[in-house]
C-alpha cells in the first residue's frame, strides 16, 4: 500500500471542514519526508541526491510553517534578491507538485475550475489555486514573479492578489537583451528592493547579494562539471530528482546548502562505474508519477535521463560586481524567454554536449509555451541527428495521463533506439 | 494586406507608412494545418491565424508579444514564410515612461524594417491626422438608455464580427465592448514638442489594459462602472486561452448583474452551439425586463516446423494470424474485443488454430502487440503496434516507406527507412477523431450500416464540410445536415474528407513520402481511401486483410527470435 497516499486520504477527510488541520497534516507529512529521505533514503540514491532530497522537502516544510518568511515565485524570478532578505521562495510549479505527492491534486485542481478558472490552465497553477481557495496552503508575505514565458504566472499571482489579498510584484522582463532592456529590468530591480524593504523592514545590503551571487557562480560550476563527468559515469537519478534539483538550480540557488549539494555532486559522480544505458536528454517536466515512465526511468542503468533544459536554463557566469544588471541579464538571456530558437539551440547543444542519444519532450497539458514548440524542436534535434519522442500528458494530475499510451510511444521508441544501435554495430 | 492580431499593434503608424494592415478575424472550418505544426493545445484563435495566413495573401504580419501562444505563431510563421514581412513587437506590461521609451524603440524598429521591405517611407503627417480624427469618438456606453432595447457588455477576448452581429441581430445594444481590439482606438491630438513617435506609443499603450497587462486596475474600475448600467454581461473567451478565466472568475463573483460566460474557437460549428446559449441568455434577460421576444421562432506444417502466432488485441478487434517458418499464413481472423481482453485473444487464438488445423502444442510462440498486448497471459513475448505495423507492412509491400493506420480508437502514422527501420512516429489516440469509432457514430447517424458508408459515399454529387471532428459535436452536425436535406452520400462523403484531413495532418507530421500503405480496419473502406488520395495527392497500396497487418509483423517478430537462436 502506498503510504502517501494513505496519508492524502486522511488529509482529504479534514479539508472541506478544518483546513487548518489538512495544511498542518501537510507540513507534518513533509517533515516526516525529509527525515525519513535523510535516514532512510533508497539505497540505490546516491548521497548527495539524498542530502538534496531531505532538504528539498524541508525547506518546503519551514517555509509553510513560517508564512511570514516565505514568498511565493516564479521559478525565474531573481530569487537571489530575496533570500539576501531572508525570504524562502517557493514557486508554484513547486507547491503543485509536493500536493500532488499527496495525491491530492484531483482535489484541488476540482476545485479551482469550480471557481471559474480554464480546464484547459496549466495543471500546475489550477492545483496551486484550488489548494490556496481551499484554505490549505498558508498566505504567504508576498509574491514575485515575472514575465518570463508562462502565461499563467501573470494572471494566477494576480488572482491571488485581487482574492487574498497577497501583495503581488511583477517583473516585466523584455524578450531579447539591450542596454536599455537592461536597464528598464534594473530599475523594476530597484522599484522591488523597496517593496523587500517594506515588507520585511530589512535593509537592502548589495554585498550579500555579491556574496550570494558568489555562491551561485561557484554552485554551477560545481554542476557544469559534475554533467562532463556524467558523461562517462551512470549516476542513478529518478524523474523527482530533477524536479528537486529545480529548488537547488532556481529556487534556492546562490545559498549555501545548495553550494554544498553541487559540491556533493561533483565530487560523487566520478566515483560510479560507466553509462551504458541510452542517455536521455529531457525537455520540460517531468512527470514523476507516471507508472510506466517512473519503471523505465526511474534507478535504471538501460535508461536514464542524464540532463533537461529547465535546470540548464541559464549557466552563463554572473558578474558578481554588478549584481542587479547580471540578475537583470539572467532573466532576459534565460533560455525560456525570446523566441523559441533559442530554446531550441540550447537544448540541442546541449544533448550534443553531455552526449544524449535521444531527447524526450513531455508535453505538459495545459502549457502552451512548451508544446507550442515541441514540433520545432523536433525538427531542429533531427537536423542534429538526435531523434525526439513527444510524449503528451500532464505532469500533475493523474487522471489526464493515459498510460497505455505513454508506454506504447515510449517503448516503440525504445525499439526504435535499440534498433537503430543493432543496425549501426 | 499587413495582418495584425493585437490592438497594441502601432496600425496608425503603419498606415502612415501606406501599408494596409487588417486585423485577423478568422473564421475557419479546421486545424488540420495548425495542428501539424503546432499543438492541438494552442488559443484556437492563434491556430485559425495560421491556418487564414496559409489561405490568403497577406504581405506579412505584424504581431505583439502577447502570449505564449502567439510567440509559438511567430516562431511558426517565421519558419514556413521565410519572404514575407514577419514582425512581432516586444509589447510591454507597463505603461510607464520607461516602458513607452522601448515600446517606441521597437515601433522603430518596425518601420525601419518595414521600409526596407516594402521601399514605402513614413509620413508624419498621415499620423497625426488620424491621432487628430480619432480624438472625436464618442462612448456608447454614455448613449440615452432605451426600456426597450436590452443594453449589454461585451467582456473577454477577442471575438469574431460574427458574436457581435448574432448580438446586434437578436436586437441589443452592446454598450461596451472588452474584448481584444473590440474597443474603438482613441487618441487626443499628439502633445507639442514631444517626438510624435513617442507620444503616439505612451497613448497606444494606455488604452484600456487587457488581461495581459501587468496594471489592470483601470479596466477593474471600468467594468465596474460600466457594467451597472448593463442588463447583463457576455464573458467570452477562446478555447484554450487560460489568461482571461482569472478575470471571469472574479467578476463573476463581484458583479450583480447576470453574467453569461462562452468559448467558442472561430469555427462555424461552434457558433452554432453558441447561437442556442446566447439567444436562450438574451430570451430570459428580455423577460426580465419585459421586452418581447424579436423573433419567436428561433429553436499450414510439418513434424518439427516452427509455427507461431500473432495476435494484435486492439481497442475495438482483436486479429491473429498462425505463420509457418516459410512467412506463410496458415490462416487468420479478426473477432471484435470484448470486455475482457484475454478473453478475446483466447478465442481467437483457438479460431485461427482450428482453420490452420494445428494443436496448441504444436505452437512454437505466441507474441501479442496492441493495446491490450500486456494482458494476454498465454503470450511468450510482446511487441508494440508500431514495431508490428512497420514489419508486417513491409511484408505486404517491401517499398513502404510511410504506413497510415486508422484503427477503432486511434490512428498513426510510421515512417520507415530504406531498410524498414521505424524513424518516426505520431499517434493521435487522445480521442475518437479521425478513428474508426467516430465512422461508427457517423454511420449510426445516418442510419446506415458502417460496411455501407464507403460504397455510399463514392455517389457523392456534391461538398458537403463536416468541420467538427469530435464524435459529439460532429453527430450534431450531422443531424443538422440531414434536417437540411442533404443527400446521405454527400454527407457520407463529408464524414470522409474529415477523416482524410486528419490522416493527411499525421502524415505530414510524420514527414511522410510514398510509398504509402494504408493498415487497419478502416483501410477496407473504399470511401476513406479514395479521400485520403485525393487529399494527399498519391496513392495508397492496400493489402487484402488490411486488419491483420499488426499481427503478420507479431508473428514475423516471433519468427524472427527462432532465426537468431
Ligand atoms: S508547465 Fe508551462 S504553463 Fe505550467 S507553470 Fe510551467 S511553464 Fe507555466
Ligand atoms: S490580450 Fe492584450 S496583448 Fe494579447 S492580443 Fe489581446 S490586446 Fe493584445
Ligand atoms: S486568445 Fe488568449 S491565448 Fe489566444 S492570442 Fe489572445 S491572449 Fe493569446
Amino acid at each position: 500500500m502506498n503510504v502517501a497516499r494513505t496519508y492524502g486520504n486522511v488529509v482529504r477527510r479534514q479539508i472541506a471542514d478544518k483546513p487548518k488541520t489538512a495544511s498542518a497534516m501537510i507540513r507534518t507529512g513533509l517533515y516526516l519526508e525529509s527525515f525519513r529521505c535523510a535516514h532512510f533514503a533508497e539505497k540505490k540514491m546516491p548521497k548527495a541526491y539524498r542530502f538534496l532530497n531531505s532538504k528539498a522537502v524541508g525547506v518546503v516544510a519551514d517555509a509553510l510553517s513560517h508564512p511570514e518568511t516565505y514568498a511565493w515565485t516564479n521559478i525565474f524570478a531573481p530569487t537571489e534578491l530575496l533570500q539576501t532578505f531572508g525570504l524562502s521562495c517557493v514557486s508554484v510549479e513547486c507547491l503543485a507538485s509536493y500536493l500532488s505527492g499527496f495525491w491530492l491534486e484531483d482535489y484541488f485542481i476540482d476545485r479551482a475550475e469550480d471557481v471559474g478558472i480554464s480546464s484547459t490552465l496549466c495543471s500546475y497553477h489550477k492545483n496551486f489555486i484550488g489548494a490556496v481557495e481551499s484554505g490549505v496552503l498558508p498566505l504567504p508575505r508576498l509574491g514575485v514573479t515575472t514575465s518570463v514565458t508562462c502565461d499563467g504566472n501573470i494572471g494566477t499571482f494576480r488572482y491571488m492578489e485581487q482574492r487574498f489579498g497577497v501583495k503581488n510584484f511583477i517583473l516585466d522582463i523584455p524578450q531579447n537583451w539591450s542596454p536599455e532592456a537592461e536597464r528598464y529590468v534594473v530599475e523594476q530591480l530597484r522599484s522591488l528592493i523597496q517593496v523587500l524593504e517594506n515588507a520585511t523592514g530589512r535593509k537592502y545590503s548589495e554585498d550579500a547579494l555579491r556574496e550570494t551571487i558568489h555562491r551561485e557562480n561557484e554552485s554551477k560550476a560545481h554542476f557544469s562539471s559534475a554533467l562532463k563527468k556524467r558523461i562517462s559515469h551512470s549516476y542513478p537519478n529518478t524523474m523527482t530528482l530533477v524536479l528537486f534539483l529545480l529548488l537547488a538550480t532556481h529556487l534556492n540557488i546562490g545559498s549555501q546548502w545548495v553550494l554544498d549539494f553541487f559540491r556533493m555532486l561533483d565530487e560523487e559522480i566520478g566515483t560510479y562505474p560507466p553509462d551504458t544505458g541510452k542517455r536521455l536528454f529531457w525537455v520540460h517536466t517531468t512527470p514523476y508519477s507516471q507508472p510506466t515512465l517512473q519503471s523505465y526511468l526511474n534507478y535504471n542503468d538501460k535508461c536514464s535521463i542524464v540532463c533537461d533544459d529547465f535546470n540548464l536554463d541559464y549557466m552563463e557566469e554572473m558578474d558578481e560586481t554588478h549584481p542587479l544588471e547580471a540578475l537583470a541579464r539572467k532573466m532576459i538571456c534565460n533560455i525560456y524567454n525570446g523566441s523559441f530558437e533559442r530554446k531550441a539551440q540550447a537544448c540541442v547543444k546541449y544533448a550534443k554536449e553531455y552526449q544524449c542519444d535521444a531527447a524526450v519532450e513531455f508535453c505538459h497539458w495545459g502549457c502552451k509555451q512548451s508544446a507550442g514548440g515541441a514540433i520545432l524542436l523536433k525538427e531542429e534535434m533531427r537536423k542534429a541527428g538526435i531523434p525526439m519522442l513527444i510524449l503528451h500528458g500532464d505532469s500533475v494530475d493523474r487522471r489526464n495521463n493515459h498510460d497505455g499510451q505513454i508506454r506504447t510511444r515510449f517503448e516503440a521508441f525504445l525499439e526504435m533506439l535499440n534498433r537503430g544501435q543493432e543496425a549501426t554495430e | 494586406m499587413i495582418g495584425y492580431v493585437c490592438k497594441y499593434t502601432p496600425v496608425e503608424v503603419l498606415r502612415a507608412m501606406g501599408a494596409d494592415p487588417v486585423l485577423m478575424e478568422p473564421s475557419v472550418n479546421d486545424f488540420n494545418l495548425a495542428d501539424t505544426l503546432l499543438y492541438p493545445n494552442i488559443c484556437s484563435y492563434v491556430k485559425s491565424v495560421l491556418e487564414d495566413a496559409a489561405g490568403k495573401d497577406y504581405e506579412g504580419f505584424v504581431l505583439t508579444s502577447c502570449c505564449d501562444s502567439v510567440r509559438r505563431l511567430y516562431d511558426v510563421l517565421r519558419a514556413r514564410y521565410p519572404k514575407k514581412f514577419l514582425f512581432m513587437l516586444d509589447l510591454p506590461r507597463f505603461a510607464s515612461d520607461a516602458a513607452a521609451g522601448l515600446y517606441a524603440g521597437q515601433i522603430r524598429k518596425m518601420m525601419e524594417a518595414y521600409a526596407a521591405f516594402s521601399g514605402r517611407q513614413f509620413d508624419e503627417n498621415v499620423l497625426r491626422e488620424i491621432m487628430l480624427c480619432n480624438s472625436q469618438y464618442r462612448h456608447p456606453e454614455y448613449e440615452p438608455n432605451d426600456p426597450n432595447v436590452l443594453r449589454i457588455a461585451l467582456v473577454g477576448n477577442r471575438c469574431s464580427n460574427g458574436l457581435r452581429n448574432l448580438m446586434q441581430n437578436c436586437g441589443v445594444k452592446i454598450v461596451a465592448d472588452l474584448t481584444c481590439a473590440g474597443a474603438e482606438r482613441e487618441f487626443s491630438p499628439p502633445a507639442e514638442g514631444e517626438d510624435l513617435i513617442l507620444n503616439y506609443t505612451k497613448q497606444l499603450l494606455k488604452q484600456m489594459p487587457c488581461l495581459r497587462m501587468g496594471d489592470i486596475s483601470a479596466r477593474q474600475r471600468h467594468i465596474d462602472e460600466v457594467v451597472s448600467q448593463t442588463d447583463g454581461v457576455i464573458y467570452h473567451t477562446v478555447k484554450f486561452c487560460d489568461i482571461y478565466s482569472y478575470e471571469y472568475s472574479t467578476l463573476h463573483r463581484r458583479i450583480s448583474v447576470p453574467l453569461l460566460k462562452i468559448e467558442t474557437d472561430t469555427t462555424p460549428q461552434c457558433a452554432g452551439q453558441i447561437r442556442t446559449r446566447v439567444e436562450a441568455f438574451l430570451e430570459s434577460l428580455a423577460a426580465a425586463k419585459g421586452i418581447k421576444p424579436v423573433d419567436e421562432k428561433q429553436k499450414q506444417r510439418g513434424e518439427n516446423s516452427v509455427t507461431v502466432v500473432g495476435i494484435d488485441s486492439g481497442s475495438t478487434s482483436t486479429n491473429a494470424v498462425v505463420m509457418n517458418e516459410k512467412k506463410e499464413i496458415l490462416a487468420s481472423g479478426s473477432i471484435r474485443t470484448g470486455a475482457k481482453t484475454s478473453v478475446s485473444a483466447e478465442k481467437i487464438l483457438n479460431d485461427v488454430l482450428k482453420k490452420a488445423g494445428i494443436a496448441r502444442t504444436d505452437v512454437s510462440m505466441i507474441v501479442s502487440t496492441g493495446y491490450g498486448r500486456v494482458s494476454i497471459p498465454f503470450a511468450d513475448k510482446s511487441v508494440t503496434e508500431i514495431s508490428c505495423h512497420a514489419k508486417g507492412a513491409r511484408y505486404f509491400c517491401p517499398h513502404v516507406r510511410t504506413i497510415l493506420d486508422i484503427g477503432g480508437q486511434d490512428s498513426k502514422a510510421i515512417r520507415l527507412s530504406e531498410t524498414g527501420e521505424v524513424e518516426d512516429f505520431v499517434m493521435n489516440d487522445k480521442c475518437a477523431a479521425g478513428t474508426g469509432r467516430f465512422l461508427e457514430a457517423m454511420a449510426r447517424t445516418l442510419e446506415l450500416d458502417i460496411s455501407e458508408l464507403g460504397p455510399v459515399s463514392l455517389k457523392s454529387q456534391e461538398t458537403v464540410e463536416i468541420s467538427s471532428m469530435c464524435t459529439v459535436f460532429a453527430e450534431s452536425e450531422v443531424i443538422s445536415l440531414i434536417a437540411q436535406n442533404k443527400e446521405k452520400a454527400d454527407i457520407a462523403k463529408g464524414v470522409h474528407r474529415a477523416i482524410a484531413g486528419k490522416a493527411c495532418s499525421l502524415l505530414s507530421r510524420v514527414g511522410g513520402e510514398p510509398t504509402y500503405m494504408m493498415t487497419g480496419g478502416v483501410a477496407k473502406n473504399q470511401g476513406v481511401v479514395q479521400a485520403v488520395e485525393e487529399k494527399l495527392g498519391a496513392k495508397l497500396f492496400l493489402c487484402k486483410d488490411p486488419e491483420i497487418v499488426g499481427a503478420v509483423g507479431a508473428a514475423l517478430f516471433g519468427l524472427e527470435s527462432f532465426e537468431k537462436a
